[in-house]
């Protein structure tokens, strides 16, 4: 009796070949989205990387003059906006660096340079962070 | 009669499955179009990282090892120590490096194009650094993709 598919068979069977190439299509759209966006990543870093560098070239020149009281300093380049702050670090009585308490080091900046994106309509921000110290005394 | 009933009914039938069939196909056809597209793309972004993430860091790394920076103007030629040198220039859309007068090879890819390579030379009278800016540009119409990066770098 059987002459083959039926209409509801075909309906059903091409409905789960569909979804299964939607599916697919979904996972090379992310693959789409991450690979565009890596550029602004790639950006973002050099950004934050040169803004260390930066704060370092300042501190080469002058300590007191450049760094003891500078506390954040904000650049743009194109769609990036990059923060460099500049926080105060405390030591205990081992002199090692705690996060509260302590007492005050004058001579050691922890410096954070963050780098903020819009991406998708939201802010991404890419941080990266380093203590520099007074080494040459000046 | 009867087999003219269902001679009738099975043609509406196959008209039904060739029209899926159809749509199906021009899905399909849609897909691998733009994914054949985005590839081409994506290759052009892949290029361009590549080829900016290879000059920027050499250049950091080869000015944080430096003596001294001898020239920004043109190309970027750093001492690292009285003998020995290294230049960083452009030459038709591409990133070569030089140590000590010897072209060692490109830094950027063969399908990227370098469009501007910038190198500003900051300093005190103890102390230099290099910010460099590039431009890169890869592929052609659709797939075209243009980026800018900087970064600086200090002598040590």
């Amino acid at each position: 009796m059987s002459r083959g598919l039926t209409l509801v068979e075909v309906v059903i069977a091409s409905a789960i070949i569909l979804a299964a190439v939607v599916a697919l299509l979904g996972v090379h759209s992310l693959y789409l989205k991450t690979a565009l966006e890596n550029a602004q990543t790639v950006k973002a870093t050099y950004l934050a990387e040169g803004g260390l560098e930066e704060i370092r070239y300042l501190r080469d020149d002058s300590w007191s003059a450049n760094i003891l009281n500078l506390t954040s300093t904000t650049t743009y380049f194109d769609n990036f906006q990059r923060t460099i702050t500049l926080g105060a670090v405390y030591r205990d009585n081992n002199d090692d660096i705690i996060s509260s308490g302590g007492t005050l080091d004058p001579n050691t900046k922890l410096v954070t340079a963050a780098v903020s994106w819009l991406k998708a309509g939201a802010t991404t921000t890419k941080s990266i962070s380093t203590y520099l110290t007074n080494i040459y005394e000046n | 009669m009867k087999t003219n009933l269902k001679k009738g009914f099975f043609l509406i039938e196959m008209i039904f499955y060739v029209v899926i069939l159809f749509f199906m196909l021009a899905i399909v056809i849609q897909v691998v179009y733009s994914i054949a597209k985005n590839d081409r793309i994506i290759e052009s972004v892949r290029s361009i990282e590549n080829s900016a993430i290879n000059t920027l860091e050499r250049v950091s790394r080869e000015v944080r090892g430096a003596e001294s920076v001898a020239t920004t103007t043109g190309s970027l030629i750093l001492n690292r120590t009285s003998t020995t040198t290294s230049e960083f220039y452009l030459s038709l859309g591409r990133v070569y490096l030089k140590e000590n007068g010897v072209v060692t090879g490109a830094l950027t890819e063969a399908d990227a194009t370098v469009t501007s390579l910038i190198f500003t030379r900051f300093a005190t009278s103890t102390i230099e650094g290099v910010r460099t800016a590039i431009t890169v540009e890869a592929g052609t119409s659709t797939h075209y993709r243009v980026e800018n990066f900087y970064s600086s770098a200090v002598i040590r």
